[in-house]
């Protein structure tokens, strides 16, 4: 390194005797998180370039150095999976991954509903009471198969917990609780679309019954009643539909109804939609109990989930945001008490990219899953392979939250954080660059994004448009 | 906040027209502070850091820039909030520890810094037989964590200063009559044309180029700190400090040959310097100026019993 006259740096050091006032805490502080706009830093800039003691302040101050956390990442197994093209790799792996699961699995469920569908026949010709013995009889075949199907389930279950579309995640969202409700009604020897139907039929009592003795674990089985029963609350032709595949009628087109139907509800119902949505993403996070949730191969672990959702989820639904010393988007489900890194960088997808929704939602998924397997790594790594990104604001309005940061960073999610799509507002050709220091957004319509270099940007349309005004 | 600055009329307009908005922001009321409450603490803090003469626009994008959550979580603190309390030491009773840990290196000395910061964080002084917390300083431009940590680099920097001073007036007791050079000024004579070609190179730059100079060369900060400490890439920092040394000796040695000195000779006089200037140094140490470089932050004087 190139050295300084010495004499430099005695007039460096007599230039501090000059030092005027100190800047406040608050102004050391802000200044170190990049949260002062143009004229305010450059004062403190000033001051800095006099003052040794409060450039001590500033140095000793500095939130603990992320590059200190790098060597445990280093040493992890995992190290191998910051390098980006192993990333992508990996990625891609899941993708395909969950594809292969999904097609699989699609096949298995078919198989599977058939075999329900028999079961149910069987048990709709047979008297409301069913009698021991046939029952006994009935579920014998399908105990083994659920430990099979269940560990299908389960890995099925992994991938979609953690998936990041809106749209998408309606409806596989929804399609993850029927198969959880169709594995765990398998161990009862009731499916979904199949218990659906006696239930509505007027036997929900006696599917319970049913089933209760002849299960070994009854613990999933009367867990899944409530999900069905959710789901005949839903709509009244998935009802209908249901009770068609009751009669024997399983069969793609049934079910596809089915699910669109629901996914339909679900979007008119979008808070109702989101807290299942919200609530996956907590479980696969949830440390410890996370991984062992979402990996587990019981269904019973998957269907308490959405039971959850009524009552306690109503807190859980519309996370708390902040920004943390050094930078960091957190949100917390619990008022504040835990808070959760995101990234919106991972999850973000250009324009393009965004409208291919099924494209998008494969790609989501495979994030996911390699994030939900060794949760603690990845997050560590989509950290440090950003660390460059600082965040300096947030406002969130229910699912709707804006967050800004250096270099005209500015992301925004409809959902409460499960996939953001990165936003650069421009007008007349010029494209905000500053550091963005604070966010508002008075309605989903209106908001408005400040700059360091103390520019103000408006939007009135979602920010699909902006007005820059100095 | 000692002085008091008159609210400005735009100030009163933009916080009364944002208060709505920032009143959820900030979850006042589920602390116990009132609306009205928040509307006064944000009209004193614009009107203590903006300018008397700004505009709605220009305060409305001030109060944007405000943590009013934590803000507001300070302030209901300082006023004594049960619920504020335990929200506070649940989120920042062991990173104010981590912190103090990290900034004293040394576990009693940590401890003690904390310590001293909790006291004043609860209020030792009083106003009016009132407690008065330091919380109620906080004004929310930065993160409330890191005012945390800045408050305790602060006090950290003021007794290590005090300290420092005391070793160093013990030495100049027992060494000085031996050591004193007769008239350092006498002794330390640059060539004026050299002091004139340095300041005229230092004050072309900024103000970032001469906080990065000070804090590599003079008080022997890590370029990655320095890095941290302006938000920029290390490697940014590095190209910055070489660059900036090159061009400084270019610049003083084209200066002082402007002012009429042979290239060796202002070659000469740049490295002269540099033996008599450790005795310069060490005397510019020792005569460190200021009792406490933030006591004058104490910031009400009231407080003081």
């Amino acid at each position: 390194m190139q050295d300084v006259p010495k004499f430099v740096v005695k007039r460096l050091k007599e230039a501090a005797l000059a030092a005027d006032a100190h800047p406040d805490a608050d102004l050391l502080t802000a200044f170190a998180e990049q949260s002062l706009a143009g004229r305010e830093r450059e004062r403190v800039m000033e001051h800095l370039a006099r003052c040794g003691d409060c450039r001590d302040v500033v140095a000793l101050a500095l939130p603990k150095s992320e590059i200190a956390a790098l060597p445990s990442v280093k040493s992890s197994p995992a190290g191998w999976l910051r390098w980006p093209g192993l990333g992508w790799g990996v990625a891609a792996a899941g993708v395909l991954a969950a594809t292969l699961v999904g097609v699989l699995q699609y096949s298995h469920e078919n198989e599977r509903k058939m075999v329900a569908s028999n079961v149910a026949q069987e048990r709709v010709a047979a008297p409301a009471g069913l009698s021991q013995p046939a029952s006994t009889q009935v579920t014998a075949p399908q105990v083994e198969r659920k430990k099979q199907g269940a560990d299908a389930l389960g890995s099925r279950l992994t991938a979609r917990a953690t998936r990041r579309t809106t749209a998408a995640r309606a409806v596989r969202g929804d399609e993850a609780k029927s198969v959880a409700g169709y594995g765990s009604g398998m161990a009862a020897g009731v499916g979904s679309g199949v218990g659906g139907g006696i239930g509505s039929g007027g036997g929900s009592t006696i599917k319970g019954d049913a089933f209760a003795p002849s299960a070994p674990d009854a613990g999933p089985g009367q867990n899944t009643a409530p999900v069905m029963r959710q789901q005949v609350a839903v709509g009244a032709t998935s009802e209908v539909v249901e009770v068609q595949s009751a009669a024997g009628a399983v069969n793609k087109e049934s079910t596809t109804v089915e699910r669109n139907i629901v996914a339909q509800n679900q979007s008119m119902l979008p808070l109702q939609g989101r807290n299942t949505g919200d609530l996956d993403v907590v479980k696969a996070k949830e440390p410890g109990a996370g991984q062992g949730a979402s990996a587990a191969p019981i269904p019973g672990r998957a269907a308490p989930g959405p039971l959850r959702s009524s009552a306690a989820l109503m807190v859980r639904a519309l996370p708390r945001w902040t920004v943390s010393s050094s930078g960091v988007l957190q949100r917390s489900f619990d008022g504040g008490g835990t808070w959760e890194d995101m990234n919106p960088d991972v999850t973000a997808v250009g324009g393009g990219f965004a409208k291919a929704g099924v494209g998008r939602a494969e790609v989501g998924g495979g994030l996911g899953q390699a994030e939900a397997a060794p949760t603690k790594q990845s997050r560590k790594i989509s950290a440090t392979a950003n660390a460059a990104l600082v965040f300096r604001a947030v406002a969130a309005s229910g699912a709707e939250v804006w967050a800004g940061g250096s270099g005209g960073a500015l992301y925004h999610t409809a959902d409460g954080g499960n996939s953001w799509t990165r936003v650069t507002p421009s007008s007349n050709g010029v494209a905000l660059t500053g550091d963005v220091i604070g966010i508002q957004f008075f309605d989903m319509q209106h908001g408005t994004v400040v700059t360091s270099n103390g520019e103000m940007w408006t939007t009135s349309d979602s920010g699909q448009t902006w007005r820059r005004q100095r | 906040m000692g002085e008091m600055k008159p609210i400005s009329a735009a100030v009163q307009a933009a916080v009364s027209g944002m208060l709505a908005e920032l009143r959820v922001k900030s979850g006042c009321e589920r602390i116990g502070l009132r609306g009205e409450d928040l509307g006064a603490i944000l009209c004193d803090v614009a009107a203590k850091y903006l300018p008397a003469g700004c505009g709605e626009s220009e305060a409305r994008a001030f109060l944007l820039t405000l943590r009013v959550d934590e803000l507001a979580l300070a302030r209901a603190c300082a006023a004594g909030n049960n619920t504020a309390w335990e929200i506070f030491l649940t989120r920042y009773r062991e990173k104010l520890y981590q912190a103090a840990l990290r900034i004293a290196r040394e576990d009693s000395a940590a401890r003690e810094l904390a310590d001293t910061l909790y006291a004043e964080l609860y209020g030792t002084g009083t106003r009016g037989g009132e407690r008065v917390s330091k919380l109620a300083s906080f004004t929310g431009r930065g993160s409330l964590e890191g005012w945390l940590r800045t408050v305790l680099a602060q006090e950290f920097v003021n007794r290590y200063r005090r300290t420092k001073r005391l070793v160093s007036l013990d030495e100049e007791g027992e060494e000085g009559s031996q050591f004193a050079a007769p008239e350092p000024e006498a002794m330390v004579s640059p060539d004026a044309r050299l002091e004139r070609a340095t300041d005229a190179a230092l004050g072309a730059l900024s103000s970032e180029e001469r906080t990065v100079l000070a804090a590599y060369f003079l008080d022997g900060r890590t370029l990655a700190e320095i890095a941290r400490m302006l938000g920029v890439h290390e490697s940014t920092i590095s190209r910055k400090v070489d660059k900036l040394a090159k061009a400084l000796r270019k610049k003083i040695l084209s200066n002082m040959m402007q002012q009429g000195m042979g290239r060796r000779q202002a070659e000469e006089a740049l490295e002269v310097d540099v033996r008599d200037l450790r005795v310069d140094i060490r005397r510019s140490l020792a005569q460190e100026p200021g009792a406490g470089a933030f006591s004058g932050k104490r910031e009400n004087p009231a407080v003081e019993p």
